[in-house]
């Protein structure tokens, strides 16, 4: 290339414009691309530092949740202790099982001696058979219908009776108590139904070879009849439902016995 | 001393384009040097601004994991405080029955017997027997005070005249005065239907009813006659 022809005003404008090319080219291919990426992490810091500020109040909080399911656990572990029977159906088949010695042997003495507390028991105790169908048993909340109970008494020892029943060791309720008779031998009359809240979540359904187990007292199993856990101690003396009654105060569960 | 320039004019014009020209290379030099150090810079500053991103991510996360943790743990709240109700409403829905007959109680008339008290969700049914009408009806002004316990009372059994308990006489004296006397009404039963003002419902657990069990009616209980107030204090 000729440089001679060049004259001082050509320098300068080719300088000029090549200066600002380079400055502007460097500009948006160097310098902008980090801006754009600095503007955004600093976008992200802003908001993670937003979110980090809860530090503290999500730690308080946390422990402050910890501590309240603490509190309501240890309420209902008071209850479960004094109240329910050990059963888990966490695996089904042993939770059954443990729901027939419930049912079939501890149950019933428990309400046996309840039921003659400060009166006169005309009832004879009657339990619905348990299930049989691990899968079809309700795992939340077991609902056991007793029925009508009879007792004979005075009215205090009757009120008295009927109040005393929060005290027995599984959770009952008393509908509709009613009165009848002559004072001091007036007679009560009340339904009674025991509810029994498994300590965990229901497992997985079991797989069966036929799955024909019928439940409840259809067809369930005679309660006498009741097979015995392989861990289960000896078993005890059969339930008064179906042959003989419980002893009392032994325990069946390996929880309490009920003499209290 | 007097310099004269005998050289032809381009060749002056050829130095300063020279010039000119090393002047813009050393600025276009310049601008290359001062965009690459900007962009190591600017570099830097990213860097910085990562690894501090990279901290406040770490404390992001313990905080939403935190958060999350907090709520899992508040959701296990409901359902025990679900179970802890159920157990806590049938202790106390145990305990209104004795609450209620003890009630009665206050405002039972003295001469007043009980025969027969069958309570429901909603009522309480009471077959009586009053020695006269005088006391079934102080007995019946007692339970209409009762508006703490019962929000509705009826009583569904007065003898009418002449059904079976006596009826009156009356003659003629000397003069052809009529002397009438009253017919006496002589112990009768009676039955009085209280609706409770606060009914009996029984608990329910996780919004499932339990299945309501059939009211405490005695089958077949036949009332025992003379059965006495189960308790005499009140008027």
């Amino acid at each position: 290339m000729n440089l001679s022809k060049l004259r001082r005003l050509h320098v300068i404008i080719i300088g000029s414009v090549a200066c600002v090319v380079f400055g502007v080219g460097l500009y948006f291919l160097l310098i902008r691309p980090v801006d754009l990426q600095i503007a955004q992490v600093s976008s992200e810091l802003a908001s993670s530092q937003a979110v980090g500020s809860r530090l503290m109040s999500s730690r308080q909080g946390l422990e402050e949740a910890i501590s309240k399911v603490d509190l309501v656990q240890t309420k209902l572990a008071r209850y479960e202790t004094s109240k329910m029977p050990n059963l888990s159906f966490a695996e089904r088949d042993k939770g059954m099982i443990q729901l027939w010695h419930e049912q079939s042997e501890m149950l019933g003495p428990i309400l046996e001696r309840w039921a003659r507390r400060g009166v006169q028991s005309n009832s004879t105790i009657t339990l619905p058979a348990p299930p049989t169908n691990p899968n079809q048993m309700e795992t939340n909340l077991i609902r056991i219908t007793v029925g009508k109970i009879e007792v004979v008494g005075n009215f205090r020892s009757i009120l008295q009776h009927i109040r005393s029943w929060n005290t027995c060791p599984r959770l009952v309720q008393i509908d509709r108590p009613s009165l009848s008779g002559t004072s001091p031998a007036l007679t009560a009359t009340y339904d009674l139904t025991v509810y029994i809240f498994p300590r965990t979540a229901a497992g997985p359904e079991i797989k069966m070879a036929g799955a024909g187990g019928a439940t409840g007292a259809t067809a369930g199993m005679p309660p006498a009849m009741a097979p015995t856990a392989p861990t289960a101690p000896p078993a005890p003396p059969p339930p008064p439902t179906g042959a003989g009654g419980g002893n009392e105060g032994t325990g069946g569960m390996g929880r309490r016995g009920m003499g209290t | 001393m007097i310099k004269i320039n005998l050289l032809p004019g381009y060749v002056l014009e050829r130095q300063v384009v020279r010039r000119l020209m090393v002047i813009f290379a050393a600025l276009l030099a310049f601008v290359v040097v001062a965009g690459v150090a900007w962009r190591i810079q600017r570099g830097a500053a990213l860097a910085n601004l990562r690894v501090e991103l990279e901290s406040a991510k770490m404390t992001e996360n313990e905080v939403i994991s935190n958060e999350t943790r907090a709520k899992e743990e508040l959701a296990k709240i409901d359902p025990i405080n679900g179970k802890v109700k159920f157990i806590e409403d049938v202790m106390s829905y145990n305990l209104r029955g004795p609450a209620l007959y003890e009630d009665l109680t206050r405002f039972t008339y003295e001469k007043v017997r009980y025969r027969n008290i069958t309570l429901t969700d909603t009522q309480m049914e009471i077959e009586a027997y009053a020695p006269s009408l005088s006391d079934a009806g102080r007995y019946l002004l007692n339970l209409y005070r009762a508006t703490d316990l019962f929000s509705q009372v009826s009583m569904s059994e007065v003898p009418a005249y002449n059904a079976g308990s006596g009826g009156g006489s009356s003659g003629t004296r000397g003069g052809g005065v009529v002397i009438v006397r009253p017919a006496r009404v002589r112990g009768f039963d009676f039955k009085v239907t209280c609706v409770l003002a606060q009914p009996l419902s029984a608990p329910t657990y996780g919004g499932a009813a339990p299945a309501a069990g059939t009211p405490g009616v005695i089958p077949g209980a036949t009332p025992a006659p003379g059965m006495p107030p189960m308790r005499t204090r009140g008027t």
